[in-house]
């Protein structure tokens, strides 16, 4: 088990009896190791003191090989229990006396030279015997050490049974102020824990002083207050949004069943459309066909009659024949307009990017017929390309020029003007004449099928030219208007929406 | 019938009929003319069979004037059968009609027309029309071989 995953108690408690532990272990140890160092100190010092005043003591019966008397200094030793073994040598390192009398002197080493060493219970000694600051023999002194290391060891007793009663009392204490710190952490995950199973957020943590743990149990209940809220807030979105989902759905159910029945009613229309638009190809197929062959056959008879069998005709006659017959024109021409138109407005656009000024050139070619015994001043500036259908273009360009043509008819000297303006950021398209005009306020009138501005023995027309460009500018998105003055001239300009926008192009 | 038949005249409208009748007699030509009034008399007349089995297939027409709009089969439908059988497809057919309709023009095309033509409305250029037809048609072209018109 790694330690951050032992209980918080616990750890208190290992952190505390650790450190604790360690001090204690430090200065017992400490304290043992001096005691132990001052003893062996102390030892040797007693010992060599007790060493050398008997080598004093024994100098003289050294001095004069006096066996007796150093037997006799040495049996005093006798009242020292500690002292194991003691014997006296002379220079040559023969033994003079030892002590205990009884012991074989084959117990006693050979004389050393002085010094002393530690063996293991027991101290061995050499001192130099001197008379007169010369070295004349030598003592050797054993001390037994048991006794006193039977002192030490108690002492080393003492010293553990008082790290023993330290470390319970530090146990005791540490677990108990392990208490302090951890139960509001422990009371804090409790109440923690239980807010996340049963999602109380009333609940509250006990507080238990006002340090950190403190500040931290009111920080936790202020955050519980503040979920709390939260929550409440959440919970009653969560109800708003549940119950805009559900309107949303029903909105959704019912835009998909709209949508349903839109489809349906749109397949329906087309369907409906489509026969429309194949009821009104058969019908101008129909008015094409039929329309046309009797207005050719009357007009066919009308002139045999007229070429043939003029001579029985007479002058009111040929008249009537002559009337039959431009009226048969008119026919023809209305019928061919009104096709037109209608075509028009079943036309599929075919866009293209379209230099307009070949354009223009190709509606004048046109018109040649109606052109080439009058007199006109053109004034034609070169035009920008346009993205639009070649075809229906050069058309709103054949019936303006033919229209400017036409009213200009009682001028001497005709003028038509076409260009270019800029309108709304885009290209707009004019077409100006010096004619008879109009009076800007049938200016209404003006684009409507089949209304005229003039009678038929002024102008001839049919009065769909310009509801047919109308219907070609609508078309492309684009508008068209016309300004007029009665008997100074008229100018229709046009625009063709997105299509005329930028690019110059001449 | 004698002579040769030279032109077909496939009209239901007695008014077109008589007009172009008058065009082509003025050019001398009406005598070579048949005329069939609906589209299955022309398919009899070109299939050599009903009422003009005893015709053949070695001797068509010079040219089928064909009108489109017709009683119980249109020209358009004629042509098709003209032009997809070996006997007949090498017939020169010419519609003429007063259609504008783009459709007509695209499919008599693809059908294999040999020519195809606008009446005009007004009646001096019909004639012209009628004329330079009647002279193109049967003195300048070249008709078809008989061994055009293989047996199958």
């Amino acid at each position: 088990m790694k330690l951050s995953d032992v209980p918080i108690r616990r750890k208190l408690t290992i952190v505390m009896m650790l450190t604790s532990l360690v001090a204690l272990v430090l200065t017992a140890g400490a304290f043992t190791a001096y005691e132990f160092v001052s003893f062996r100190k102390n030892s040797l010092q007693s010992a060599q003191t007790i060493a050398q005043i008997t080598a004093a003591q024994t100098s003289a019966a050294v001095d004069f090989d006096d066996e007796r008397t150093a037997h006799d200094i040495l049996a005093k030793l006798h009242a020292e229990p500690a002292i194991l073994q003691a014997a006296v040598y002379d220079r040559s390192g023969k033994l003079l006396a030892h002590h205990p009398a009884d012991s074989p002197a084959s117990n006693f080493p050979i004389s050393e030279e002085p010094g002393s060493h530690f063996e293991a219970s027991a101290l061995r000694i050499f001192t130099p015997v001197e008379l007169d600051n010369r070295v004349i023999g030598s003592l050797y002194m054993k001390w037994d050490l048991r006794p006193a290391y039977g002192r030490f060891r108690l002492y080393g007793l003492m010293v553990f049974c008082v790290l023993l009663g330290s470390s319970a009392v530090a146990l005791v204490l540490s677990h108990w102020l392990q208490d302090r710190i951890s139960r509001p952490i422990l009371e804090l995950a409790a109440t923690a824990r239980s807010i996340s199973f049963k999602r109380d957020y009333l609940v509250r943590a006990k507080k238990f002083g006002n340090d950190e743990l403190g500040s931290l149990t009111d920080g936790f209940n202020h955050m519980l207050t503040q979920i709390h809220q939260r929550d409440a807030a959440l919970h009653e979105n969560q109800e708003k949004l549940q119950h805009a989902l559900e309107t949303a759905e029903r909105a959704a159910d019912a835009v998909r069943a709209l949508n349903g029945e839109l489809e349906q009613r749109v397949e329906r229309r087309t369907a409906e459309l489509q026969s429309a638009n194949r009821e009104l190809e058969a019908f101008t197929y129909s008015v094409s066909h039929d329309l046309r062959s009797p207005l050719r056959h009357i007009d066919a008879f009308a002139q045999i009659l007229e070429e043939e069998h003029e001579k029985q005709l007479s002058a009111e006659g040929k008249r009537c024949v002559s009337r039959i017959r431009g009226g048969v024109q008119n026919m023809g021409n209305l019928v061919d307009d009104l096709l037109n138109l209608s075509r028009v407005g079943r036309a599929e656009l075919q866009k293209e990017l379209v230099p307009l000024s070949p354009v223009v050139e190709e509606a004048l070619a046109d018109l040649r017929t109606e052109t080439k015994d009058r007199v006109i001043e053109w004034s034609i500036a070169p035009l920008p390309a346009a993205y639009c259908d070649r075809g229906l273009v050069k058309q709103i360009f054949v019936n303006l020029i033919s229209n400017s043509v036409k009213y200009t008819r009682p001028r001497l000297r005709a003028v038509i003007e076409i260009g270019s303006i800029s309108i709304d950021g885009g290209n707009g398209f004019f077409v100006r004449d010096n004619g008879v005009g109009f009076n800007m306020k049938y200016v209404a009138k003006l684009f409507g099928v089949f209304q005229r501005l003039h009678r038929p023995e002024e102008f001839e027309g049919t009065g769909v030219g310009l509801a047919t460009v109308q219907r070609i500018v609508h078309l492309h998105g684009g508008r068209i208007w016309a300004e007029a003055e009665l008997d100074k001239g008229a100018t229709f300009y046009f625009t063709l929406g997105q299509a005329s926008l930028p690019e110059k192009m001449s | 019938m004698s002579e040769p038949i030279e032109i077909l005249l496939v009209e239901d409208n007695p008014n077109d009929l008589e007009l172009t009748l008058h065009a082509l007699e003025k050019h001398n030509v009406a005598n070579k003319i048949h005329v069939v009034r609906d589209g299955e008399e022309a398919l009899d007349f070109l299939f050599c069979r009903g009422a003009f089995s005893h015709r053949t297939f070695e001797s068509p027409p010079k040219v089928v004037l064909l009108d489109l709009k017709l009683p119980k089969i249109d020209g358009l439908e004629i042509l098709r059968a003209v032009k997809s059988d070996p006997r007949t497809k090498a017939v020169p057919i010419v519609v003429m009609t007063s259609s504008k309709q783009q459709r007509d023009l695209v499919e008599s095309y693809n059908c294999g027309v040999n020519s195809y033509i606008q009446k005009p409305i007004n009646f001096t250029e019909f004639q012209e029309v009628i004329r330079q037809l009647g002279y193109y048609w049967l003195a300048i072209n070249q008709s078809p071989p008989p061994s055009a018109f293989k047996q199958p």
